[in-house]
C-alpha cells in the first residue's frame, strides 16, 4: 500500500475515533426527528396539502415519503450540515497544532504539503459522508412515516416547483448527492482555510461560522432578494435546481464548478498561510 | 469578599487579554457596515420603497437611521452577539479545561463554587458589554448612514408593527436593548452549561448552535408554524415586541418569566456539572 493511502487511512481512523465526528450524525437525526414530528401533526399536514393543492395535484398521491424527505432536507442541509462540517474542518489541523499532535507527525519524514493534502481529503470524505447521510436519512424518515409515492417539491426562493412519478422522483432525490457534497465540500474548504491560520480551533470555528451565518442572514432578508445570486448561500442551495423540470444542465455545471473553485480556494489559501507559518513547540 | 473581588479582577484581566474576546465586536461592526452599505444600493431601496408604498406610507417619512438600526439590531446580535457569547462562555470553562489551566487554578485554595461564581459573573459582565456595544454601534451606524428620523418597525411573522416619532422611537430602542440583555443572558447561560460538559470548546459551540438552529428552524419554517409558540427562540425574540404601537407587556412578562426558569435550570445544571467534573 502506498504511503499516501496509508496516511489517509490513519487520518480517517483518527477522525472517526473522535466523539465529535459522530456528533453531527447524531444531532442531524435529532433535528430531523423533531422536524418530522412537527410535520406529521394535522395542522402541518394541512399546510402541505394546501401547497400541493395549489398546483392542482392530488394530495393523496403527492403527500408521500419522498415529499416529506425533501422538506426535511430543505431545512436541515444548509444550516445544520454546514455547522458540523465546520466543526471537523477547523479542528482537523488547528486542533492537532494546539494539542501538539502535529509536532509528533512532523517527527516522521513527511512534508507539510502532504499533511495538508491528507487532512483536506479527510475533510472531503467527511463532507461526502455527511451529504450521503443527509440524503439517505431524510429518505428513510420520509418513507417510514408516509411510505412511497409521487414527489412534489416547492422551493419558491429558487423558482422551482415540480412534481414527479415515484421512480423519477427517487432518481432526482439521489441526484442531489453530488451537488450537496460539493456544497458541504466548499464549506469544508472555508473551515480548513481558517484552521491553517495561527488561531485556536474554537476561534477558527467562530470565524467560519460568522461568515456562513452572515451570508445566510443577508440571504434571508427579503429586501436583498435581488442580490441573492451574489450570496454563497445561493450556491450552497444549488441542489434545489436538481428538481427543476427540465434539468438546467448548464446552470448545474456552472454551480458545481463554482463550488469546486470555492473549495480549492479555501484549501490553497490555507496552504499558503500554513507553509509560511512557524508552528512553535 | 475581597478574595472574591481579586479573583474576579484577575478573571476579567485574563478575559480582556485574549484577542478572541474582541473578535465578536469586529464581527458586529462588519455586519452593520455590510448591511448598511447594501441598503444603499438602488435596487434594494426600490424594493423597500415598494413595500412601504403598499402600506400607504411615504418612503422619505419613515426610512431613517432609527428604522434601519432597529432592523439591524436583530441581525447583528444573531451573527456577532451569539457567536461572541458562545466563544467566551465556551472558552471560559471548556477552553481552560482543555489547556490544563483549571488544574493550575485548583492547586490554589479556592472552592469550585466560588470559581464557578467568578466565571458566571465574568460572562455576565461580558454579555452586558457586548449588548451595550451592539445597541450603541447599530444605532450609530444607522444614524451615520441614513440620518435621524421617525421609526417604522415591520416584522409580520412575529406580529410586530409600529411607527414612532424620533424621540419615542429612541425610547423604544433603549427599552429593546434592555430586554435584549435578558435574552443574551439566557443564551450565555446555555453556552456556559454546555461548556461544563466534557467536550472541546469548538464542539460545545457547535452543539449549542445546532440546538438553537433546530429551534429556529421550527420557528421559521412555514410548514411548522404550529410549533412556533413552543420554541425557545420565540421567547428569546420577545424584545422585538416593544416595537408594537401598544406594548404587549403581559406576553413579554410571560415569555421572560419562562426564560428565567430556563436560566435557573441551566445555572443549577452548570454549577452541578462544574462541581462534579473530573478535571484531569
Amino acid at each position: 500500500m502506498s504511503p499516501f493511502v496509508l496516511q489517509i487511512r490513519w487520518e480517517l481512523k483518527k477522525l472517526f475515533s473522535r466523539k465529535r465526528t459522530h456528533l453531527g450524525f447524531f444531532l442531524l437525526l435529532l433535528a430531523e426527528g423533531a422536524l418530522l414530528w412537527v410535520l406529521s401533526l394535522p395542522q402541518s399536514d394541512a399546510d402541505l396539502v394546501r401547497l400541493i393543492g395549489k398546483s392542482r395535484l392530488s394530495p393523496e398521491s403527492y403527500l408521500s415519503g419522498f415529499t416529506l424527505g425533501v422538506e426535511l432536507m430543505k431545512w436541515t442541509s444548509s444550516t445544520l450540515g454546514s455547522l458540523f462540517v465546520i466543526l471537523v474542518a477547523t479542528d482537523i489541523l488547528g486542533g492537532e497544532v494546539e494539542e501538539r499532535t502535529y509536532r509528533m507527525i512532523r517527527c516522521r519524514p513527511i512534508t507539510r504539503n502532504r499533511v495538508l493534502v491528507v487532512k483536506f481529503l479527510t475533510c472531503l470524505v467527511y463532507a461526502a459522508m455527511l451529504a450521503g447521510f443527509l440524503v439517505l436519512s431524510t429518505i428513510a424518515f420520509g418513507l417510514l412515516f408516509r411510505g412511497p409515492g409521487s414527489l412534489f417539491v416547492s422551493f419558491p426562493s429558487q423558482s422551482v416547483v415540480a412534481w414527479f412519478p415515484p421512480t423519477t422522483g427517487f432518481l432526482r432525490y439521489l441526484a442531489v448527492l453530488p451537488l450537496m457534497f460539493l456544497g458541504l465540500g466548499s464549506v469544508a474548504g472555508l473551515g480548513f482555510g481558517f484552521s491553517c491560520f495561527p488561531m485556536k480551533p474554537a476561534t477558527a470555528t467562530v470565524v467560519s461560522l460568522g461568515i456562513v451565518l452572515l451570508d445566510s442572514v443577508l440571504w434571508n432578508i427579503p429586501y436583498f432578494a435581488s442580490l441573492r445570486p451574489w450570496f454563497l448561500t445561493t450556491r450552497w442551495l444549488a441542489w434545489h435546481q436538481v428538481f427543476a423540470d427540465p434539468l438546467p444542465w448548464s446552470e448545474l455545471f456552472r454551480e458545481a464548478g463554482f463550488l469546486t473553485l470555492l473549495s480549492a480556494a479555501g484549501f490553497l489559501g490555507g496552504r499558503w498561510i500554513f507553509l509560511r507559518r512557524e508552528v512553535t513547540p | 469578599m475581597t478574595e472574591f473581588l481579586t479573583l474576579l479582577r484577575w478573571e476579567l484581566k485574563r478575559l480582556c487579554l485574549r484577542p478572541r474576546t474582541w473578535l465578536p465586536f469586529g464581527i458586529c461592526l462588519c455586519v452593520e457596515f455590510s448591511v448598511s452599505l447594501l441598503l444603499k444600493l438602488p435596487e434594494v431601496r426600490a424594493t423597500i420603497a415598494r413595500d412601504i408604498w403598499k402600506m400607504r406610507t411615504n418612503w422619505t417619512e419613515v426610512f431613517s437611521g432609527l428604522t434601519t438600526a432597529t432592523h439591524l439590531l436583530g441581525e447583528t446580535f444573531t451573527v456577532g452577539g451569539v457567536l461572541g457569547l458562545a466563544l467566551v462562555a465556551a472558552g471560559s470553562v471548556a477552553g481552560e479545561r482543555e489547556q490544563g489551566v483549571l488544574r493550575m487554578v485548583f492547586s490554589r485554595p479556592v472552592s469550585r463554587s466560588r470559581l464557578f461564581a467568578v466565571k458566571c459573573l465574568t460572562c455576565l459582565l461580558y454579555t452586558t458589554l457586548l449588548v451595550l456595544f451592539i445597541g450603541a454601534s447599530t444605532l450609530a451606524t444607522g444614524l451615520v448612514f441614513e440620518g435621524a428620523g421617525p421609526l417604522l418597525m415591520l416584522a409580520p411573522h412575529e406580529g410586530v408593527m409600529g411607527s414612532f416619532s424620533f424621540a419615542s422611537g429612541l425610547q423604544r430602542y433603549g427599552l429593546a436593548v434592555a430586554l435584549l440583555w435578558f435574552s443574551a443572558v439566557s443564551g450565555m447561560l446555555s453556552f456556559l452549561f454546555i461548556s461544563t460538559l466534557p467536550m472541546k470548546p469548538a464542539a460545545a459551540i457547535v452543539l449549542a448552535l445546532a440546538l438553537y438552529t433546530t429551534d429556529n428552524l421550527l420557528r421559521t419554517a412555514p410548514e411548522t408554524v404550529i410549533a412556533r409558540p413552543y420554541c425557545v427562540t420565540t421567547r428569546l425574540l420577545s424584545w422585538r415586541q416593544v416595537f408594537n404601537d401598544e406594548i404587549p407587556w403581559a406576553r413579554i412578562r410571560r415569555n421572560y418569566r419562562e426564560l428565567a426558569l430556563l436560566d435557573a435550570a441551566f445555572l443549577v445544571a452548570a454549577w452541578y456539572a462544574f462541581r462534579r467534573a473530573d478535571w484531569r
